[in-house]
């Protein structure tokens, strides 16, 4: 399966193998990360299937963020294991990157590129044939249209947050990783956050998102782990 | 507005009347102090250009304070330079700032503004001085003049300049009337050295004359009751400082800081890019069209596009290097001119270290990543042929010289760029100032160290070579 047709083979995204297809997209087990002598995750086991959306919810400090950071290859796990399609995760191999579109911090961005800019040369780095008007198309959709020819440090920390989700879904991927994206969003902007990871679920893809907004969990979660039950 | 299918690219004039309507109004004061840091630099250039400075240059060597051996006017120039860059600093900075934590716990409080901000006002005011006296001391030793007297003078100075900065600070007028300054000493600096290099100006500012010690009295006299008088007026405004100024330069400290703790310049240059682009808000967008390699050149083409002033300063840092020429020697000049080199083209590999200290930045143009940062290394490359070919004839070397500096320059910005995070599991080394990972110590030096070997090599063939 090629998710997004591209001009390159690079940027396909391939289903896995025939033995594989019965394999969750992600799969977690036994996962423990140590800072010092704090564990602050400790054996935490989960899946993410293809078209599933799996919230993670638990009190600051529980770890969301931290398990998120391994999941994308960010952070190393003290023990335990991560699979993609079966394979161990890492952030080198360029299938993983491939792969996984993760919203987790503040994203970075180019003090010098306009926000059009950021989106299509995205675009055009996975091989979009005509990147500037699907960039313009994804900026209508996320609210950002008038802000198209605004340098990212002129824009608030609302349309940042939006700029930063629309990387996310302007790229090929099998599994999207977001770390509380409902933050500095206005209700207009998670109504559309909302509405996008429901389509994201309905082509196929994997969500994995800690999230402390009730209804959006509600609205997009198949599953929901806590992680402070466990703790 | 725009639609799907539909490019978001406004068309100039929309873009310009945009611009301008998210300007604030000018008032006619607001515009002469737009206009006078052009136009003083401007008069200064001309009058040093038509020799008309030599009043002031006879003043400078009676009074002891000129540069034997040398050009009479490069200490005018150096102490302008000097006083120039000081003063745009203490604009940047603030200069009295605090925390978040200070005006959130302290400055909040109904106490006397002046009496919690005492402190932090001393400390600039000896900070700026032992600064300016270091610097003022390098220079008057290295041109064998009188060192106590310069750098008297120039404590006065800085303690002149420290509080005059304040006052600007309290009064609100740092914002235009400090940038002023700055920029009319800094262009008049550079127009200087410009007047030097072209040989305008330069005869009858050699002459070395002893100093009278009358007219060194009389002008320290001078400089200490206005340092006197900017200190107590720098004083008496701490109490019209609001939270909103004080909190202007905080951005600058903390960004220095880290920057400074961390060992990383591309951490504050960083910060500064972000203040430009907050200045400009909007461009005109660049069309990416089909195609990943066209898209990277166009996109690194347009980001050099936004950032005029790394012409602007290359072009200063030519002429200052060809106004060095008749003071500094063979060696002297090529190392000056390897590490201006270096200094001018890290900025363009901003992309290159983005990516580089970035993971998820990576990770969004995975797999292709790394055509960014070939493409802004190609941009290194680029600029280092440039000044290779500007200072190559200079230094009297030919095509390998200049290949030389290229690839050199470029592989130790390169270098630098792309340091990899840092492990703090490795073996600690003990310093005067506590303990640094040893892999601290390898990052820093990855690039400073093919820049010594660099400047060396290249010292090395300019001393064989014909002059």
């Amino acid at each position: 399966m090629i998710l997004r047709c591209g001009r390159s083979r690079l940027i396909a995204v391939q289903t896995p193998p025939s033995s594989e297809r019965t394999l969750p997209l992600l799969a977690v087990t036994g996962l423990r990360r140590s800072f010092g002598e704090v564990d602050v995750l400790c054996g935490v086991d989960a899946e993410v299937g293809p078209g599933e959306a799996v919230a993670v919810v638990g009190p600051n400090g529980s770890g969301k963020s931290t398990l998120l950071r391994c999941v994308a290859g960010m952070d190393r796990p003290s023990a335990g294991s991560i699979r993609l399609c079966g394979r161990p995760i890492r952030e080198r191999d360029p299938q993983t990157r491939r792969s996984v579109a993760a919203v987790l911090d503040d994203v970075d961005f180019f003090a010098d590129l306009a926000v059009a800019e950021h989106l299509a040369l995205l675009m055009s780095a996975h091989g979009d044939a005509a990147p500037d008007e699907h960039a313009a198309s994804l900026l209508g959709e996320s609210g950002l249209a008038g802000a198209a020819d605004q340098l990212p440090a002129g824009l608030s920390s609302g349309q940042r947050r939006r700029l930063a989700l629309a990387t996310c879904f302007a790229r090929p991927r099998l599994l999207v990783l977001l770390d509380e994206p409902e933050q500095r969003l206005d209700s207009g902007g998670r109504r559309w956050l909302t509405g996008r990871l429901l389509a994201e679920k309905q082509a196929g893809h994997g969500v994995l998102f800690a999230s402390h907004d009730r209804s959006l969990v509600k609205a997009v979660a198949d599953r929901v782990l806590d992680l402070g039950a466990a703790s | 507005m725009t639609g799907p299918g539909l490019v978001a690219v406004p068309a100039r004039v929309p873009l310009r009347r945009l611009r301008a309507g998210s300007r604030p109004r000018r008032t006619r004061r607001g515009l002469l102090m737009d206009i006078a840091p052009w136009a003083v630099p401007a008069a200064v250039g001309v009058a040093l250009a038509i020799g008309a400075v030599r009043p002031l240059g006879r003043l400078l060597t009676e009074a002891g304070w000129a540069v034997p051996g040398a050009p009479g006017h490069l200490f005018a120039v150096a102490a302008l330079l000097l006083l120039g860059g000081l003063a745009q600093l203490l604009r940047s900075a603030g200069p009295v700032t605090a925390s978040s934590a200070f005006w959130f716990w302290l400055l909040s409080a109904p106490v006397r503004r002046r009496d919690l901000l005492r402190r932090r006002y001393l400390v600039l005011l000896a900070a700026t001085a032992v600064l300016v006296c270091v610097l003022a001391a390098l220079v008057a030793y290295t041109g064998s003049v009188p060192v106590l007297p310069v750098v008297a003078a120039a404590a006065l100075a800085a303690f002149a300049l420290a509080g005059g900065a304040v006052c600007g600070q309290a009064w609100e007028i740092a914002g235009h009337a400090g940038q002023a300054v700055g920029q009319a000493m800094r262009a008049a600096g550079v127009l200087a050295f410009g007047s030097l290099a072209t040989g305008v100006g330069r005869a009858g500012l050699n002459s070395v004359l002893h100093a009278p010690p009358d007219s060194a009295v009389i002008m320290l006299a001078v400089l200490a009751v206005i340092a006197v008088a900017c200190c107590v007026l720098g004083y008496r405004a701490l109490d019209q400082i609001d939270v909103s100024v004080l909190r202007r330069g905080r951005g600058l400290w903390t960004a220095g800081h880290v920057a400074a703790a961390s060992m990383d310049v591309f951490m504050l240059t960083e910060f500064l890019a972000d203040q430009r682009a907050r200045q400009v808000v909007r461009v005109r967008p660049t069309r990416m069209g089909a195609g990943f390699a066209g898209a990277v050149a166009r996109s690194e083409w347009a980001r050099l596009r936004r950032r005029p002033y790394l012409a602007v300063r290359a072009a200063a840092a030519a002429v200052v290097w060809w106004g060095c020429r008749p003071v500094l020697h063979g060696p002297a000049l090529a190392a000056v001119a390897v590490i201006a080199g270096y200094c001018l083209v890290l900025p363009v590999a901003g992309t290159l270290r983005q990516l580089a200290a970035n993971p998820g930045l990576r990770a969004q143009f995975a797999p292709r990543d790394r055509w960014l940062s070939l493409a802004s290394l190609a941009a290194c490359l680029l600029a280092t042929a440039t000044w290779a070919a500007i200072v190559a004839p200079g230094l009297g070397g030919g095509i390998v010289l200049a290949a030389l500096i290229t690839a050199g320059l470029t592989a130790a910005a390169y270098r630098t760029a792309t340091r990899p995070p840092l492990d703090y599991n490795g073996p600690l080394v003990p310093t005067p100032f506590g303990d640094y990972p040893l892999a601290l110590w390898l990052q820093v030096l990855r690039g400073p160290l093919l820049l010594a070997v660099l400047a060396t090599a290249t010292a090395a063939i300019t001393a064989r070579g014909p002059h």
